[in-house]
């Protein structure tokens, strides 16, 4: 069977249950200002995003600069706080948990970040970042911490002669595994991996997009694969989330999206995509004008000035999320009246 | 083990010794003059009021102001006290000064600042107040103006430095624990469910240090001198205590006609600023963090 | 056969540390066309940005310039002085960058800068070079020109700060762009506009581009020819569509085929074994030796150069011939 056409919501309830999700960062606010009766802005981060992940499936959320994802990502690992909405874990509010129960579950949640050079505590060689990791949720006794670190290591490829260096002597690529090794210490469920391998050689990034997908399978992790690059979320989702100025535009299997994009924003961005093709030469740009700041957010289809097909519905209602053909949902009043 | 082995041993030992020394002299000068010096000082400090030659205080007017000679070092000041014992002695109370006037506000002032840059709230705004004090108004002022109110002395002296020169330590640690929790790893131990204590304790503050330690050193600096300063100006040591700023005040009408009742603590006092401005370079090349 | 406007021969640029010396370019050779778009493929620390710098001779220090001859026109830049160097640069040849935000400065407006350019080198009254300045914005399409030039950096979009600095390069005609991965921080979307910007421009002005990138994307669409580089030198030179469907270096196959371009899951990445070399004390031989699956004990030894494999079609490959027939 086509691994694309899979469909993981047959593995029951979704792990990860996103619903109404909202987060707005006011910017510039101070007594002072406060005091001048100036108002402060308000920057749109997420819009009630609804969003299903199911288990072991990879789902790719893709989008450029401004659109959310990274701010989505990280209030679903409570780094931020969402101003609204719910996050369900395996059924349960994560958003309500504190304390012992919070780190508990916090251990099945997991993440890895872009940049390799600050995901590591400078200070810390490696095994004390690892061993700390097993002893704090309990994975191992005391005792038995060198043995865990030096299978941590090996699952991710790195053999036991990195784990008495500090990280400013490893390679970026190298890095990146050790962070991955730290996210898997405890033995989580579902990672979040913000563009792991974006600050990465290119000769390189392959290397860690295929030992994170080997370990996807091996270990069954569900996973959310936030990135700009399109190639690369193609290849290794299931399916994706287009999200633009913090709200998901379009969602559904990563082959048929990428092979026949439905919203108008997806097919400028796949349109936009410079080919590998050198016969292929398109002489237009894809879309013009500019992605609009997050704290301007237009009335209405937040895409419509930028947007081809936008009529005068568009510039007052703003679409939701809706079932369009197989598997697929589409934000965009045009679509969802069969007008294309 | 043969004679000629273990005298291989030794020479061998020994150089690689030199050689690292040597190394560290090449990489490093600045801290291994600074470390160097700062031992004498503190050495100093210690079998000073063993070795002096004189009794700082006993006054013997008979020898007043006498130009240094074999018999008195540097001479002697206007009671006929010997300035060279005075000097010894001197290094005790003024390395006192500088010491306690940063440990304190250093541990205090690190506290303060990680738990006001890492959860905000009103810790931090009122911490924030407090710099806006500090920085509005001059060091000295400050200094003099709680002094007015306790009295001069000594103590009080130590409790003025303390109480204004915290502040400058937790608004260091402050400004840099609140870039670093935002930093990819502290977000990932965050993930981890690290409790909020092991997180500064062990992600933060190590990383957060470097600036504040060596801030440290020049602080002692400063609060050595100021400390002079305020013996100069009677408000800190009182006489007869050879406190080197008390003796510079001493020494002060006779600069023309016996210079080196004035002249001697004051090289004192740039003796010991040299050392500390050294060794906090030399730390600073030391734990500036590594290059990618 | 019309002459290169510019012809790089063996340069080499060693930048001269504590530890030893860093080979950022090791002896390379290129030529380019009138009119033409040249790629220079890479990954970081390949020498793809030094070389650029190289030939501009803006080389920052531990670095220098230690062999080879830059002809422009004919004329080796290298023999020139110092002195003669500020005229060419802005003029003849222009540069973008990867940073807008830092290439541009913060505290004069962008009409102000496209206008200093301007007068830095041509005879022109202030009046004259502002009209200039007006034109030159709408060329690359920045809307409502007439206020924007009156406006600071951080007043732009990244888009637009790019489109500005091309305006800026652009503002004196010169006949080569070295472009030093203009596009590469920007979103994608904006990415396209700013390639096909620069084609346009480029095929109106007749202007020749070099143009740095690590994304073949990017290759495919914009250029001509195409080089690759490799710790410091050229692996493989080649007309672009030659490039993409009949390539003879092992480190090329390994970029393409590390790529997720099309290919689904089911798909397999071949990522390129081993990590980016470390340009300290290289040893001998072909650098890319350590991560090649055809390497053969003369790869550490000997020193391989750049050998034709067609017409315009050169790989420093020794095993070429045998690996692809």
């Amino acid at each position: 069977m086509n691994a694309q056409e899979t469909s993981f919501q047959d593995n029951g309830q979704p792990l990860v249950q996103i619903r109404d999700l909202s987060k707005t960062f006011v910017l510039g606010a101070s007594i002072i200002k406060r005091v001048l009766g100036r108002k402060p802005e308000y920057l749109r981060a997420v819009h009630k995003v609804n969003l299903d992940i199911y288990r072991s499936e990879a789902l790719g959320l893709v989008g450029e600069s401004g659109c959310g994802k990274t701010t989505l990502g990280r209030c679903l690992l409570r780094l931020y706080e969402p101003d609204e909405g719910q996050v369900l874990f395996d059924g349960q509010n994560f958003l309500a948990v504190e304390g012992a129960a919070l780190r508990h579950m916090r251990s099945k949640v997991q993440v890895i970040f872009q940049d390799p050079y600050s995901s590591l505590n400078p200070r810390q060689k490696v095994n004390q970042a690892l061993g700390e990791a097993c002893l704090v949720h309990g994975i191992c006794t005391p005792k038995e911490v060198q043995e865990r670190v030096g299978y941590l290591l090996n699952t991710v490829g790195l053999g036991p002669d990195v784990s008495d260096r500090y990280p400013h002597e490893l390679s970026g690529g190298q890095r990146q595994r050790i962070a991955l090794a730290r996210a898997l210490a405890v033995e989580p469920e579902f990672i979040v991996a913000d563009e792991p391998v974006s600050a990465l050689d290119v000769s390189i990034q392959a290397q860690v997009v295929n030992l994170l997908m080997e370990l996807q399978e091996q270990l069954n992790l569900t996973m959310l694969f936030i990135t700009h690059d399109l190639r690369l979320v193609h290849y290794v989702s299931h399916r994706v989330a287009v999200m633009y100025l913090g709200s998901i535009v379009e969602l559904g299997q990563s082959e048929g999206l990428f092979n026949n994009p439905l919203h108008p924003y997806s097919r400028a961005l796949l349109a936009a995509l410079p080919k590998i093709d050198p016969r292929d030469r398109a002489k237009v740009a894809a879309i013009q004008g500019e992605p609009p700041s997050p704290i301007n957010i237009p009335t209405g289809c937040s895409f419509h000035p930028r947007c081809p097909i936008a009529v005068d519905q568009c510039h007052v209602d703003d679409p939701q999320l809706r079932q369009v053909g197989d598997g697929r949902l589409v934000a965009c009043h045009l679509i969802h009246w069969g007008s294309l | 083990m043969t004679a000629i082995a273990q005298d291989r041993n030794r020479r061998l030992v020994s150089g690689l010794y030199l050689q690292g020394v040597r190394r560290l002299a090449k990489k490093n000068l600045a801290l291994l003059l600074g470390v160097i010096l700062v031992t004498c000082i503190f050495i100093l400090a210690v079998v000073g009021p063993s070795i002096a030659p004189y009794d700082p205080i006993e006054q013997t007017l008979s020898e007043r102001l006498q130009p240094p000679s074999r018999a008195h070092w540097l001479g002697t000041d206007k009671f006929g006290r010997d300035i060279f014992s005075r000097i010894l002695y001197g290094t005790q109370i003024d390395l006192k000064i500088g010491l306690i006037c940063v440990i304190f506000p250093f541990i205090f002032g690190v506290l303060i600042g990680c738990i006001s840059g890492y959860y905000g709230g009103l810790v931090d705004i009122l911490l924030m107040r407090l710099v806006d004090i500090n920085v509005a108004f001059p060091f000295y002022v400050l200094v003099i103006a709680i002094l007015a109110i306790l009295g001069p002395g000594v103590r009080n002296m130590y409790l003025a430095l303390s109480l204004v020169g915290w502040i400058a330590y937790a608004k260091i640690v402050r400004g840099e624990v609140l870039i670093a929790k935002n930093l990819e790893y502290v977000l990932a131990v965050r993930a981890l469910g690290y409790s909020d204590f092991r997180i500064i304790v062990r992600h933060l503050l190590p990383n957060v240090i470097n600036p504040t330690v060596i801030y440290a050193m020049s602080d002692v600096v400063l609060c050595i001198l100021a400390g002079s300063s305020l013996g100069f100006l009677g408000l800190g040591v009182q006489p007869p205590m050879p406190e080197w700023g008390v003796m510079i005040a001493d020494g002060r009408e006779f600069v023309t006609s016996a210079p080196w009742l004035a002249v001697f603590p004051g090289l004192a006092i740039a003796v010991v600023g040299i050392s500390f401005s050294l060794l906090g370079d030399g730390l600073s090349s030391l734990l500036r963090p590594t290059d990618r | 056969m019309t002459d290169p406007i510019l012809q790089v021969e063996n340069l080499k640029t060693y930048f001269y540390v504590q530890d030893g010396i860093i080979k950022a370019v090791d002896g390379i050779s290129f030529s380019l066309a009138p009119g033409e778009v040249l790629g220079l493929v890479g990954e970081s620390g390949s020498g793809k940005s030094m070389t650029c710098r190289s030939i501009m001779r803006v080389v920052p220090l531990p670095g220098r310039i230690v062999e080879g001859h830059i002809y422009y026109r004919g004329q080796d830049i290298m023999t020139w002085p110092e002195s003669q160097m500020p005229s060419f640069r802005g003029s003849e040849i222009s540069m973008i960058l990867q940073e807008p935000m830092t290439a541009l400065n913060p505290v004069l407006t962008v009409g102000e800068q496209i206008v200093e350019t301007i007068l830095q080198h041509e005879n022109v009254s202030r009046g004259e070079a502002q009209v200039r300045a007006g034109e030159l914005m709408q060329l690359v399409g920045i809307p409502s020109s007439e206020r924007r030039l009156q406006e600071y950096p951080h007043q732009f979009s990244g888009g637009m700060r790019q489109r500005a600095m091309i305006a800026i390069a652009l503002s004196c005609r010169p006949q080569v762009l070295l472009a030093d991965e203009p596009t590469t921080a920007l979103d994608v979307t904006i990415q396209d506009q700013i390639i096909r910007l620069v084609q346009g421009l480029q095929e109106e002005l007749g202007m020749s581009v070099i143009w740095v990138t690590h994304d073949m994307g990017v290759v495919a669409q914009l250029c001509r020819r195409v080089a690759v580089m490799y710790a410091g030198r050229i692996v493989e030179l080649a007309k672009v569509i030659e490039l993409f469907e009949n390539s003879r270096h092992p480190y090329t196959h390994g970029l393409m085929e590390s790529i997720p371009t099309s290919v689904s899951r089911e798909g397999r990445l071949v990522p390129i074994p081993g990590q980016p070399p470390n340009l300290l004390n290289l040893a001998p031989g072909c650098p890319f030796e350590p991560r090649c699956r055809y390497s053969v004990e003369e790869c550490r030894t000997v020193d391989i150069p750049l050998r034709p494999v067609s017409r315009e079609h050169f790989s420093a490959c020794i095993r070429f011939e045998e690996i692809w027939h």
